[in-house]
């Protein structure tokens, strides 16, 4: 019995009756699509968070006001207003000399309608000190970033991220131009290079004030959105992250860590938050994957089964000029692989116009995310997609075999 | 001697009631003749056959197939000598409408090892044979009852088997096929194959040169060359 002939008997079952056919298929077909997303997915999203750690880098630690649990969600992420964190507490950390601290960055945020005269762009500002672009790793392309003595007096100065320059000036040139924030008027000094998208932070839509002019002119208030510092080297992070909570438990006057009012990640560990926010996704596509698979083939199940039921005479003939039992359990179980092998394909082809899909809207939407398809997903939906064809044939390709050639040629 | 049959038994066992369908019958064949099995429905003359051509396996007595006892064979070795020795021919064609003409006569060799050239060979010389060259990639559905019994024919010859079961080969056709399709058992036979043919039809059992008679799983007479004379009887009655 050649494999060919069995191969063409499965494409003509699935054309007869097309519409019966692509319903029993759908379950496969859905099964190997979560196949391929769950696998493809995941090495984008690493592809993602190594990107971010690229940008701006792994040896960074952040400091949130407000006390979290080990690994959860630091309160302040819910959009809790803590007032805990000061100007005073982030001058302590680089004042205590510790040796592996290279820079600390001060953050408080707020967004805005900024205006050049009748021109009006939705975009989000910063306060934050003068070591931001060494903390950030940002470079500035045109004119420069604040000083120090224009982060102290409250400086009317802003440093515009890539995307608001050509935003609000197109082709002009927007060094000396003074924009609105918050109706108090602002000159341009300098403007960021463009780094992309960024999972936490798209710096290239941002607006950069000095810290007290934030603070006192734009949002009256005295405490900070978040503190992040510089590490000399990643594997010094542990360590400056107990010397910073020493430092600010003995400034908050806390005896013990779970009174902490604060909450101190590395750049590593917040990205670990998000991938696992992303496994739990691909968690729930595995379920989805697996079950669909099982509902699958007993849908493969079922067909073959009627078509056993319809081909009854055909065995019987089969049988009768020569067709051992395991030759008939072999034509109907390389006919059930056929059939989920191209519901397989179909599901392998599904899964890619999703990821193209999702890397598409991705993209528009300015983080990094590289189109993968995983070259083992496609090899695992065929190996999977053949393998349910085996496991789910069996049963029929039995049946038939051990039908009886004379009652099957008499059959009706 | 090609088949030897002694006391044949066949029982079938119905919810523990038995039914004793063959009750013990014996004869033998010698390579080349034409017999016919005949007798009314119910006679077992179906079973005999079924057996004679191992579909089935007897109950009872011994069953020689060239001087082997193959009353006890396994399933497997039962289709080796299905594939092997045996060639059909059915009163419903049992033709598959999926597949072309010529694939329905290959059939029989994709279960042996013979090569895809070879059987392209040999299906098409015996459908040239059979006078239907001109219909290869026809869909059976497309060919008349006679053509249809023809593609059968070929089908049954393809594997050269030492033994064709004709199974009421004309009880689909009208009488013109009919005696198109005995032509050519007749033709065969005249050649050197060995014919069984079973059937109900006195005029039908008549071509053959010896007629088996069956009635309640008993073998009523077993009449030799006078039976070609009673056809030929027929033929002038006929006439």
């Amino acid at each position: 019995m050649d494999i060919f002939e069995s191969m063409q008997n499965a494409w003509k079952v699935i054309v007869r009756n097309k519409m019966r056919s692509f319903l029993t298929m759908l379950g496969i077909i859905i099964g190997i699509t979560a196949v391929i997303i769950v696998l493809s997915v995941g090495e984008s999203v690493q592809g993602l968070i190594l990107n971010e750690v690229k940008s701006i880098g792994s040896n960074l630690i952040g400091i949130l006001p407000g006390h979290a649990e080990e690994d959860g969600p630091p309160s302040a992420a819910f959009g809790v207003v803590i007032t805990t964190l000061k100007y005073e507490d982030g001058e302590a950390i680089i004042n205590g000399g510790y040796e592996h601290v290279e820079s600390v960055a001060m953050y408080v945020s707020g967004s805005d309608i900024i205006s050049l005269n009748d021109k009006k762009v939705s975009a989000t500002f910063y306060g934050t000190t003068a070591s931001y672009p060494d903390v950030q790793n940002s470079t500035v392309e045109e004119g420069r970033f604040f000083t120090k003595e224009e982060e102290m007096g409250n400086a009317k100065v802003v440093v515009l991220g890539s995307k608001v320059a050509e935003d609000l000036f197109g082709d002009q040139d927007p060094l000396g131009m003074k924009i609105k924030i918050k109706k108090t008027n602002f000159t341009v000094i300098g403007i960021l290079k463009s780094k992309g998208g960024g999972l936490i932070q798209n710096e290239d839509t941002n607006l950069f004030v000095p810290i007290k002019t934030a603070q006192n002119v734009l949002l009256g208030i005295n405490h900070l959105g978040f503190i992040r510092v510089k590490v000399d080297k990643p594997e010094n992070i542990d360590s400056t992250m107990d010397y910073i909570k020493g430092i600010l438990r003995d400034r908050h006057n806390i005896d013990n860590s779970s009174e902490d009012d604060f909450s101190v990640r590395s750049v590593a560990q917040a990205l670990e938050t998000i991938s696992s926010i992303t496994d739990a996704l691909r968690f729930f596509l595995a379920a989805v994957a697996a079950i669909s698979l099982v509902v699958g083939g007993f849908g493969i199940m079922n067909i073959m089964l009627a078509t056993v039921q319809e081909r009854t005479k055909e065995i019987g003939l089969r049988k009768a000029i020569g067709a051992k039992n395991a030759d008939i359990v072999r034509q109907f179980l390389i006919e059930a692989m056929t059939i989920t092998f191209i519901s397989g394909i179909l599901g392998i082809i599904t899964g890619a116009l999703l990821l193209f899909l999702i890397s598409t809207v991705v993209n528009a939407m300015g983080y990094y995310w590289e189109l993968i398809i995983s070259p083992w997903s496609i090899i695992l939906g065929c190996l999977v997609s053949v393998g349910i064809g085996l496991i789910f044939g069996i049963a029929p390709a039995q049946k038939a075999a051990t039908l009886n050639p004379i009652e099957a040629l008499r059959y009706e | 001697m090609l088949i030897s049959v002694k006391s044949l038994k066949k029982d079938f066992f119905n919810d523990e009631v038995v039914t004793p369908v063959l009750k013990g019958v014996t004869f033998d064949i010698d390579k080349g003749e034409f017999v016919s099995i005949m007798g009314p429905s119910g006679s077992g003359k179906s079973t005999l056959m079924h057996i004679l051509s191992f579909l089935d396996k007897p109950t009872g007595g011994t069953y020689f197939f060239e001087g082997r006892d193959v009353s006890q064979l396994s399933d497997d070795e039962l289709a080796e000598m299905r594939s092997k020795k045996v060639g059909f021919i059915f009163q419903s064609f049992n033709l598959l409408n999926r597949s072309s003409v010529l694939e329905n006569v290959i059939l029989p060799l994709v279960y042996t090892d013979t090569s895809a050239s070879e059987r392209d060979r040999r299906a098409k010389s015996l459908l040239e044979q059979v006078g239907l060259s001109h219909r290869l990639n026809y869909s059976p559905n497309k060919l008349s009852g006679g053509e249809k019994q023809r593609v059968a024919i070929a089908r049954a010859l393809i594997n050269d088997p030492e033994v064709i079961f004709a199974d009421e080969p004309t009880g689909n056709l009208d009488s013109k096929s009919g005696a198109q399709v005995m032509k050519i058992l007749q033709d065969l036979n005249d050649k050197g194959h060995t014919i069984i043919l079973v059937t109900h039809e006195k005029s039908t059992a008549e071509h053959a040169e010896r007629i088996i008679r069956v009635k309640d799983g008993n073998i009523l007479d077993d009449c030799k060359v006078d039976c070609r004379l009673r056809a030929n009887d027929d033929e002038e009655l006929k006439k």
